[in-house]
Parts: C-alpha cells; sequence; structure tokens
C-alpha cells in the first residue's frame, strides 16, 4: 500500500500519524479508522521497516504508530533508530504479547506505549492522544499477560522438551514431518512420536492447532 | 469446489451477507465498517472465535464467512470444516498472516473456497467477498509456490 492511499488532507491542529505493519489489511484498517477521527490525521503508511523508516523523514508526523515483528527487521529496533533520529517523536507499539524482555526494550528503545494488537481502535486512539514521550504505558492487558501467565485459565500446562519445541517450531515454518526428521537427524517414526508428543501436551488436534496454541503461549515466536 | 446454491445465482437488489471472524478487535470492526459501506454488501455478525463463527453462521446463514487461522478456543481450519459441513451454501475465505503451504492446504481441505495472505489492501479483501459470492476461488497467495 503507498502512503497516498492513506493520505488525506490535515489541519494544522491534527496529530499527525504514520502507521508501520506489515499486515496490510490491519495498516488500511487503522488508517480508514483514523481518517474519520478529529484531531488526526493518518499521513502515511508502510507495509516494512525501510519504507517506513522513509516515510517518517519525508512526512516527519507525530506518532508513529509500529508494530513488533515485520516482515524486513524488528519494529522496536526501528523505533529505537527514529527516536535517536528525532527524540521528540513518539511511536506507539503494537504486539500481539509481551514479556519483560520486550517490554524492557521498548522502554530502552524509547517506546512512549505498548498496547495489545487484538485490542480495539478506541485504544488506540486513546494512546495517540494521551501518550507522552519519555515515559513506556503499558496496556493492562499486556500487564495481566505478565501477572497470570503462570495460572493463566485454560492454558496448557506447558513442558515441552527442547526437541518438541525444535519440531514444534518446524511445523510453523510449514514442514512436513518428514522434513522435520530430515533437518533434525530424525528417523520419520521418532519425529512422529514427537508430534504425538507435542499435540498431548498442548491439548492440540492437529498441527495447525499445536502451532496457534504454540504462538499463543510465545512457544514459537510472534505470529498474529 | 462447493457449488453454489440457487438463490446465489439470482440478480435480485439481496446485499452479500457477510460474517467476520477475527480475533483481532480492530479487524473486526474496521473491516466490518468498510463491507458495511458497499451498497452490495452487508455484515450479519462478528465473531473473535472459531466456536463464535460456528454459531454465527448457523444462526445467521451468511453467504461468505471471512475467516482468520489462529483464533482462540477454536482454530479458523476447525471452524471451516465446521461451518461447510452444516451450511454448505457458505463461502469461507481465510484471510492469515500464515503463508506456508501446510495451512493453505489445511484450509483447502477443510473448505476454504480461497486464501487471502494479510499483506492484502482492506479494499482488496471487498474485491474478494465479491469474487468469492459469485463462485470464484479467490487467492492472493499461489499455493504451489507457497512457503513449504
Amino acid at each position: 500500500m503507498s502512503q497516498n492511499e492513506a493520505v488525506r488532507s490535515d489541519t494544522e491542529a491534527d496529530l499527525r500519524v504514520v502507521v508501520v505493519d506489515d499486515h496490510a489489511t490491519f495498516t488500511s484498517l487503522l488508517a480508514l479508522g483514523l481518517r474519520s477521527e478529529d484531531g488526526l490525521a493518518c499521513v502515511g503508511t508502510s507495509t516494512s521497516i525501510a519504507e517506513g523508516m522513509r516515510l517518517v523523514d519525508e512526512v516527519r508526523p507525530d506518532v508513529v504508530v509500529m508494530d513488533v515483528e515485520l516482515g524486513d527487521g524488528d519494529g522496536l529496533d526501528a523505533t529505537a533508530e527514529l527516536v535517536r533520529r528525532d527524540p521528540g517523536l513518539r511511536v506507539v507499539v503494537l504486539t500481539a504479547r509481551t514479556d519483560t524482555a520486550l517490554m524492557q526494550r521498548a522502554a530502552d528503545a524509547g517506546a512512549c506505549c505498548l498496547l495489545p494488537k487484538n485490542g480495539s481502535l478506541i485504544e488506540v486512539l486513546h494512546a495517540l492522544r494521551t501518550s507522552r514521550q519519555g515515559e513506556l504505558a503499558v496496556h493492562p492487558a499486556l500487564l495481566k499477560q505478565l501477572i497470570t501467565r503462570p495460572s493463566q485459565p485454560g492454558r496448557p500446562e506447558v513442558a515441552l522438551t527442547e526437541r518438541e519445541r525444535q519440531v514444534l517450531r518446524g511445523l510453523s515454518d510449514g514442514l512436513d514431518v518428514r522434513k522435520i526428521a530430515r533437518e533434525l537427524h530424525l528417523s520419520p517414526h521418532t519425529c512422529r512420536g514427537h508430534v504425538r508428543s507435542v499435540l498431548t501436551k498442548l491439548g492440540a488436534r492437529s498441527q495447525l492447532e499445536a502451532v496457534a496454541i504454540g504462538h499463543r503461549y510465545g512457544l514459537i515466536g510472534e505470529k498474529d | 469446489m462447493v457449488p453454489l446454491a440457487k438463490h446465489r445465482l439470482s440478480t435480485g437488489p439481496a446485499r452479500v451477507r457477510v460474517l467476520i471472524a477475527d480475533d483481532h478487535e480492530l479487524i473486526r470492526v474496521g473491516l466490518g465498517r468498510l463491507v458495511s459501506a458497499q451498497s452490495d454488501l452487508t455484515v450479519v455478525g462478528t465473531a473473535a472465535d472459531g466456536h463464535e463463527a460456528v454459531a454465527m453462521a448457523m444462526s445467521e446463514h451468511p453467504d461468505v464467512v471471512i475467516m482468520d487461522l489462529s483464533m482462540p478456543r477454536l482454530d479458523g481450519v476447525a471452524a471451516t470444516r465446521e461451518i461447510t459441513r452444516v451450511a454448505p451454501e457458505t463461502r469461507v475465505l481465510v484471510l492469515s498472516s500464515y503463508v506456508q503451504q501446510l495451512m493453505i492446504a489445511s484450509a483447502i481441505a477443510a473448505g476454504a473456497c480461497g486464501y487471502l495472505f494479510k499483506n492484502v489492501s482492506s479494499l482488496e479483501v471487498i474485491d474478494a467477498i465479491r469474487r468469492a459470492y459469485d463462485g470464484e476461488s479467490v487467492f492472493s497467495v499461489d499455493p504451489r509456490t507457497a512457503t513449504i
């Protein structure tokens, strides 16, 4: 999506916003949502960090909405670079899940707000209007993830072995059992045993569900 | 390919009934607004997980379901399988960030009529809804060249 698709004429008083997220559907819907809001102007969108950095240099927004994991790089690294270039810039970071390490990185990068990606437009709008540079506001839902993680209702007691994690990662990469077995130097029979074990431990009825659960609980890596 | 029901072929003023299943509220609300703004489309419901999607599909009889794959409680593939079983006239269009062949193949095997990667714009999703309703198989990724 080019920046022109999301640009509307903004007034002097508008808070100028750039959205950087590689999910173009999400990006364009957020841009549309911003477009109808008084006092806010989406002045550009980008689905890559490289293009996003260029865009911010070019249009000089007040706020950047930044995804954490993009196809061409890390949103928090990009945040650090953007804030280094322009210390007055505010960056609102959207993330599917968090942990203390990510929160620390967001603070170190100079982000001013951490929001859950599955939150509402109202919450994003509130953050855009109220967040301040120099302090990191973290949405309660993300803090709750930290507090409740060990005993979250419905969460399986995950005690995957390192080998099972490797197998789950292979499934997440779209590999079939034979390919995973080859990569891990296992027999297909042994590998199937690990897959069955992963499914049982995660309470999954299919490999896809196991991958989805793995992502949900941070056993693999972020995926929305 | 699921055959189109007769009522789909009528050219009357009835609008295409759309159900949106995604655990991202911003997608549900944003896409819902955009769909509702089209004169030929209407949103009959939104669902935040697979169980809700199946229940809404059974009660609202949508023509097209926009289905995320990674959802809590019941994933999109299982929900697609259930919806196409109980309502074979409903067309399920997957909208997902997964681009791996395994995921695409699972979705197709479950009865999805198309698969959109989330690098498509919201307007492309609108176009895909119309094409799915018209009986096309809609893919923004080529299943043969997707990541293995």
